[in-house]
């Protein structure tokens, strides 16, 4: 589809516009048809017949082909290129068509940007496991090194009932051991 | 506009058919396209008004086609699917610049001594000027019609108008064109000029 040279004839292709015009814009019809190329036979003959005998005619058609030799001058159409970033988007929409199968149907480039694509994480849980590992070792480092309470040596049982006892102490449980970790009766009940 | 709200009908002419409907594949697409871009390029200049920007116009339709592509019904009008598309996209793009445009125009004309009356213009610019003066729908019928020389049956595809409203834009373009630009005759030497 290409612009027409002036003056080339071509088909009108369907009914004569001229006749189909309301009677104010016949003369219009007739002056598109002639500039267009599209009168032919006795229809041109008769209207360049007109134009030679009408002054106000031939200026009007004159002006008008002016016009639309002006309008050949400013408006230049361009050839134009397929967009690169349509191109760009539909390898996209296939892209993630293998991941996320099928796309909806209403998916437009517009929405591709909005589509999140799933992670089918393969072996997802080792991720969980040595987050868990880290949490816990760093939870083992702080109580390690972090807690301001003084560790002493440990205190077997007897000794402090000794001391204790010592002390006044009238324990209603009494220890029966020498040395070793003590074995608690009842006290009353020995008795 | 998001592209998702443009409607877009794809406008199936005559008996419905039977069979499953024919698509465009991408390759098949792009053949049409660059067979149609000029006068897809004429409807964007025209619904647009800023020739450099047309293209990009166009451009855009083209993404948004892409799209859409399974919609198109491959037995109808390319030119008037693609048409109607453009027109959206440039109609979305216009309004944008005419906020542009106002804001750019009142900053201008402040520092301007004598704005340029309509007779010292050149032709081209005068019928430029008067040409904006049309609707959108007069524009691209006119611009069709003188600069790609489409019939008024293919006009009317690519406007999307009945045939009869499409040659009706034609001849009252034309009329109101010459009626706003007077006795062009006085303004030769300015021909081609701009």
């Amino acid at each position: 589809m290409s612009s027409r040279m002036e003056g080339e004839p071509r088909s009108s292709g369907g009914p004569r516009a001229w006749d189909a015009a309301p009677p104010e814009l016949r003369d219009e019809a007739l002056l598109d048809a002639f500039l267009a190329g599209e009168l032919r036979g006795p229809d041109l003959a008769e209207f360049e017949q007109r134009l030679e005998a009408d002054a106000e005619l031939r200026a009007e058609a004159d002006a008008q082909r002016r016009v639309d030799r002006s309008l050949r001058r400013v408006f230049v159409p361009a050839d134009v290129r397929l967009p690169e970033t349509g191109l760009v988007v539909r390898e996209d929409q296939a892209a993630v068509q293998t991941v996320r199968d099928p796309i909806p149907a209403s998916s437009t480039p517009a929405s591709i940007g909005r589509t999140r694509v799933a992670v089918a994480g393969p072996k997802k849980w080792w991720g969980y496991a040595a987050a868990a590992v880290i949490v816990l070792g760093g939870a083992t480092v702080f109580t390690r090194f972090y807690t301001h309470e003084e560790r002493l040596p440990p205190l077997e049982a007897h000794t402090v009932y000794k001391s204790l006892s010592a002390a006044g102490w009238k324990p209603e449980f009494a220890c029966n051991h020498g040395g070793r970790p003590a074995r608690v009766q009842r006290a009353t009940a020995r008795g | 506009m998001p592209i998702e709200s443009i409607p877009v009908s794809p406008g199936r002419t005559g008996a419905a058919a039977s069979g499953p409907t024919p698509r465009l594949s991408e390759a098949e697409f792009a053949e049409r396209f660059r067979e149609a871009s000029r006068s897809l390029w004429c409807i964007a200049a025209a619904v647009i008004q800023d020739r450099s920007r047309a293209e990009d116009v166009v451009q855009d339709a083209a993404v948004v086609a892409l799209g859409k592509l399974h919609e198109f019904d491959a037995a109808t009008s390319f030119l008037a699917w693609m048409g109607q598309i453009v027109r959206f996209v440039a109609l979305n793009q216009g309004r944008k610049m005419m906020r542009e445009r106002a804001a750019h125009d009142a900053q201008r004309h402040d520092g301007m001594t004598r704005p340029m009356t309509f007779s010292d213009l050149t032709l081209d610019a005068r019928v430029e000027r008067a040409l904006a003066q049309l609707d959108e729908t007069a524009r691209a019928c006119l611009l069709l019609r003188t600069v790609m020389g489409l019939s008024h049956r293919e006009i009317a595809a690519a406007v999307g108008v009945p045939e009869g409203t499409a040659m009706s834009h034609v001849f009252r373009a034309r009329k109101a064109m010459r009626g706003m630009l007077g006795d062009i005759h006085r303004c030769a030497s300015g021909e081609g000029a701009g």
